[in-house]
Formats: C-alpha cells, structure tokens, sequence
C-alpha cells in the first residue's frame, strides 16, 4: 500500500540540519516526503536536492517557521502544532551591525540612535532586542526603528517604527554604510560586514567570547526555526508528529556526523571538529536537544520576551504549542 | 551555433564543502557543458579529485596519462589522523618507536613525513603494517608486514593487536570517544597550527586531475577548470563566512575561519601553486623518502602549464 504523502516547505533546505532530508539520506517513517519549498529560491541547487517546480503549489502540510512570526499567529489564535525540532539555532549578537561612525561602542549607546530592522516580528530581531534589553538594560524606546512595514506588528507600548520605502538587503547595506542608518538588525550578515568594509562592524568585535559569556549567564541559546504541521494534517495523520520527530533528530545526527565522522565535510576548516568538542564542553553534550526539556528555558525565555516586546498581547505557553506524543517522546 | 564539448566530472568525495557547489548545480565550467558523473575510476570521467598520494604512485612508475591542475578540494593536516591505544603507553611521537603502527593512504604519507623529519622518530624501531597493496620496506632497515585484506582497524587498535593506526579516516571509537583509543595529540589544534608556523605545510590530501587525452582535444580544458575550481571555492567560504550559513550546527564557524585565517594567511586555501610551494616540495621529499616514489619527482611536471601560471588564487 502507497504511503500518504507529506508535504514540507523548508526555508532553508540546504542548512546542515535540513539537508540530510533534501538529499535522501533520511526518511520520514511511514511517509513519502514531498519538498516543496519553491524553486525560485534555490536556483540550481533545486535540481540536486530534488525539488520541482510544480511541487510549491497548495499548502504545505509541515514547515520550519520562524519562532517569533510563529508565538505571533499563536497569539491571534492560529491552529497549528510543533515539534520540538529547532533546525536553525544562532546567537543574534553578531547580527547587530552598526556604522563605525556612529559611535557605539557598547549596547547602550544604540540608545537615541536610527536602527533599521526587517520587521518586529523577525525572530533574529526578538532575540537581538531580547538579549539587548533583558542583559545589557538598553531602553527599546530610546531607539528610533526604521522597517518596510512599521504597522505589520503589534509592538509594546513607546516604540517606534518609522517607514523605510525599501528595506532589502542591498539597501538596509547602503544605509549602514553612508551613516543614514546607525545600526542594522537582520537575520543574514550583510555584505560589506562580509567583505570587511571599514566603514560598518559588528556592536561586539569578539562577538563569540560575548556570545559565549551570555549563553554562560543566561542560559539562552535562541532558537530561530521551529518545525510546525498544520492541525487538518495531524488530525487525520495522528502519527506523524513523531515520525517526523524522530527523523528530525536522525538528521541532526547526521549533520553533526558530517562535522566530527569519519569523514568530515568542512573542509575549508581544518579545526572544525576541534571547535565543535570546545562547544560540546561550553554548552553541553547534547547542545542540539530536539526536545521540550532540555529547552524549556530557552523557550520560556522566547514567550516572555515576544511579550515584553509586545510581539504578543498575551504571555503565551509554550507547553500548549506541542504535539503532546512528540513532547513526551524520550530522547534528544 | 555548435553545442559545447561535454566535460565529465567525478568527485572521490562529491558532498564535502569545497565539491558541493559542482555537485549541486551552482558552479559550471565555461566553454563545456558540464556532466556530474559518479567516479569509477580515471578512465570514467574526464577529471576527477585525485589522491595526491596515488599521482606520486603513478608518476614514479611513468604510468600517468594525466595532467593535475592547482587545485587542493581537500586538505587535512594529519596528525590528528594518529589514532593510539590508550594502553600502549604512547604519549609523545617518539613512544611510537619500539610500537605496532598500521599506516596507509595520502594521509599516511603526511602523517609519516611529520613524524620523521619534525618529530624525528627512528622509523627502523618502528613495527609497520601495511595493506597488502602498499607493504614494501621503504628503507634499510624498515620492517613492513600486511594486515589480513579484510582486516578491521578500528578493532585491531581497541583489542590491541596494534598500537596505533594511522589512516585517512576517523575512526568511529575516536569519534563516540571510545576511552580505549584516543589521537597521539589530544590537543591537535594547537600541535597543527604549531607544525604549520615552524614549517609551512599544510598538507594536500587531493589535485584536481585530468586525463592527457581530454586535454589535448581541449587545451583550453585546465584553465577554465581552475577557474571553475576557484569560484567553487569561494562559494565554499561564503557558505561559512557569508549571509546565510550552512553548518548551523558549528555556531561559531565564521568567527573560527577568521581564527584560521589570522594563523594561516589570508589565502591559506589558496588554488595555485605559488602559495603552495612547501607542501608541494614537501610532498615530492615525503614520497622519495618513503619510497612511493624511486627518486625525487619535480612537482611542477605534474601541472598543466598553463593552468599552473594562471594568476591569482
């Protein structure tokens, strides 16, 4: 008898923790797993992890979402279930890019300042905004924001979004660099920070000790994507929740195996292997858990901070997001 | 309008970084219309990524149709490809002398050129095993014996039956940390990135390789393959150093290849041969000395001329 299909739309399929699914190495037990993420996207990597162009139509049955654009659809009452599987995990910190010029020095200093934003419903921002105003005590309505879409979200009493016309990339960059914009805060490191240019650095030149004392100090190591199925298909698939779970957590150790295995994929870093023993030692074993427990301050950390910020209207729980069997199921 | 040549390219190892971008469809070669064939050996494909440890093999018989191109897709320092038995009481390079060491592949020849011309072990107080196609006393006084073709090294080293393997892959007791076994140099880092200071090598595990035949129909063949090579690897860089990361699993990767950098140069993955002197040299002195080679090759017959003066890296 055929297997049901289930269709995924991955924002990124061509991370390490995504990737052993796009490339066949796993498989979701009792299903026939459909990639659906759209063609465009990927350009010709589409071909090699076998996506096509017909396969993006309709609605896809699971998704890895951003966790901020998703406490935000919780809050307005959204039906939908997670796993705890976060394929995409990343210290914000060095995403926080400011012009040399504007005299910033140290968070603070973002105080009275112009920082530009994809929008306050971006995850990388919630935890940047977290970490700024939870840690180093920066007043969020000293900053004046700049976004494409300053009334798309809800946000917490005295702040301030001001409309940018575009707000892509390449401009958010020119902005930085020409001084109009103090800082930037966006999920992907921008070009010129990239190709070193004098004129922008990162708020925290040795972004990975201070990355390193937060995770010491707080705990957090902030989880960007989690993995979603939609209600309809886990009524009538009741299952699959921890078929999918369970090969999230088999990919995973794939994508640590292509790291530290027998034979290592990065090999423009001949130390890799070497730096991933230096972060099992500082955050732990299993610094990667897809599960609830090991990540239940981290997840706490989210919803109050998606509250704080006035992301939600409401504290939300997150024990409530989780498929109740894949939440309970053992293992990391 | 005349359709491009089709140029066949198989990869030994199609899914590491430097690779990938040919693999998965975002670098091309200009001028031919490039074919992503699985490797069965040279004869399948028109260039493939090959052992440098094999090339030497090849050159120094004078069975060697091809022709090698400045490109390195793999490099690996390889002394921490030195795996011990925890009980054999070998702490430093010179407690291997009087020991039971199995040694093979590209990655035994940089392994062994480190531990006799760095740290200066008397490979005669060594006992060698070999597989069965490699075993030859490379020296006076070298004592070589095979292990059983089928012969497990990753057991042979837990129950002791040798003291120390040395071979191009992790073995899996290294790799879930198996306390019967572990590397000579438990910090391996800092003893490579030492090794590399005092003497400039950074080994080269692969080149890329052409066959003599393709290139004469082709002459233009090596260049715009060394080109090709390069972008792939940039392309390789900026998935660890550009907007959208790949190995999310490594938080901090792109702070590491700045780390790597500042130890190792800007260009320390360089695409020619003018930064790779050393360890070009160092290979051609490495082979002679272990008798992969009967005399002492010059690295630069191995190149396409052309390819080896294209500028840049």
């Amino acid at each position: 008898m055929a297997q049901p299909t289930l269709r995924f739309n991955f924002r990124e399929p061509e991370v390490d923790t995504n990737r052993p699914f796009t490339d066949g190495t796993v498989k979701v037990e009792g299903f026939d797993l459909q990639v659906t993420t759209r063609v465009e996207r990927l350009g010709p990597t589409a071909q090699y992890v076998g996506i096509s162009a017909d396969a993006a139509e309709g609605e896809p049955d699971a998704r890895d979402v951003g966790f901020a654009e998703l406490l935000e659809r919780k809050d307005k009452g959204d039906r939908f279930v997670c796993i705890p599987a976060f394929p995409n995990r990343k210290f914000r910190h060095s995403y926080i890019f400011v012009n040399s010029q504007a005299g910033i020095d140290s968070p603070k200093d973002l105080e009275g300042k112009r920082v530009a934003i994809s929008g306050w419903a971006n995850t990388a921002g919630l935890w940047a905004r977290g970490a700024l105003q939870d840690y180093y005590g920066v007043d969020l309505t000293r900053i004046t924001w700049f976004a494409a879409r300053p009334n798309a979200s809800r946000v917490a009493e005295g702040i301030k979004i001001e409309r940018l016309e575009k707000a892509g990339m390449a401009v958010l960059d020119d902005l930085l660099v020409s001084g109009e914009m103090d800082g930037v805060i966006i999920p992907d490191t921008l070009p010129s920070i990239t190709k070193r240019d004098p004129r922008v650095r990162r708020l925290f030149s040795d972004c990975k000790t201070e990355e390193q004392t937060y995770f010491q100090e707080s705990g957090i190591f902030p989880i960007s994507h989690i993995v979603t199925l939609t209600q309809d298909f886990v009524d009538q698939y009741p299952e699959a929740p921890v078929a999918l779970l369970n090969a999230y957590r088999q990919a995973r150790h794939v994508a640590l195996d292509r790291i530290e295995g027998a034979d290592p994929c990065v090999v423009t870093l001949p130390w890799a292997s070497a730096l991933m023993a230096e972060q099992r030692e500082l955050m732990g074993e299993m610094y990667w858990a897809y599960n609830v427990e090991t990540n239940r301050h981290v997840l706490d950390a989210a919803t109050r901070f998606a509250h704080q910020q006035g992301l939600t209207a409401n504290r939300l729980d997150y024990a409530s997001f989780f498929d109740p069997a894949a939440a309970a199921l053992p293992g990391a | 309008m005349v359709a491009d040549p089709v140029f066949r390219l198989g990869f030994r190892e199609p899914d590491i970084d430097t690779n990938l971008p040919f693999s998965d469809g975002t670098v091309k070669i200009e001028g031919f219309e490039l074919q992503i064939v699985p490797f069965k050996g040279p004869d399948s494909v028109d260039a493939w990524d090959g052992s440098f440890g094999g090339l030497m093999q090849s050159k120094g018989k004078g069975e060697h149709p091809w022709v090698s191109i400045p490109a390195y897709p793999n490099r690996k320092f390889r002394t921490q490809y030195i795996f011990v038995n925890t009980a054999s009481g070998i702490e430093s390079p010179k407690d291997l002398e009087g020991k039971r060491v199995f040694v093979g592949g590209t990655a035994g020849i940089w392994a062994r050129g480190a531990l006799f011309n760095y740290y200066e072990v008397d490979f005669t107080r060594i006992h060698w095993f070999m597989a069965g196609s490699e075993v030859k006393p490379w020296a006076p006084g070298i004592k070589v014996d095979p292990v059983p073709r089928d012969a497990n090294l990753d057991e042979m080293l837990l129950n002791g039956d040798v003291d120390c393997v040395i071979e191009p892959n992790v073995l899996p007791s290294i790799t879930r940390k198996d306390p019967r076994v572990r590397r000579l140099f438990q910090d391996y880092k800092t003893e490579e990135q030492k090794y590399f200071k005092a003497t400039g090598i950074f080994p080269i595990s692969h080149v890329m390789t052409l066959n003599q035949g393709f290139v004469e129909r082709y002459p233009h063949a090596p260049v715009a393959l060394l080109k090709a090579c390069r972008e792939a690897r940039d392309v390789a860089f900026d998935r660890i150093q550009g907007s959208g990361p790949y190995y999310l699993t490594l938080t901090w990767a792109s702070a590491a290849m700045d780390e790597v950098r500042r130890v190792m140069g800007e260009n320390y993955f360089a695409y020619n041969i003018g930064d790779n002197v050393k360890p070009l040299e160092a290979m051609m002195q490495f082979a002679q000395q272990f008798g992969v080679t009967p005399r002492r090759l010059d690295y630069m017959s191995f190149f396409d001329t052309e390819a080896a003066a294209l500028p840049g890296a």
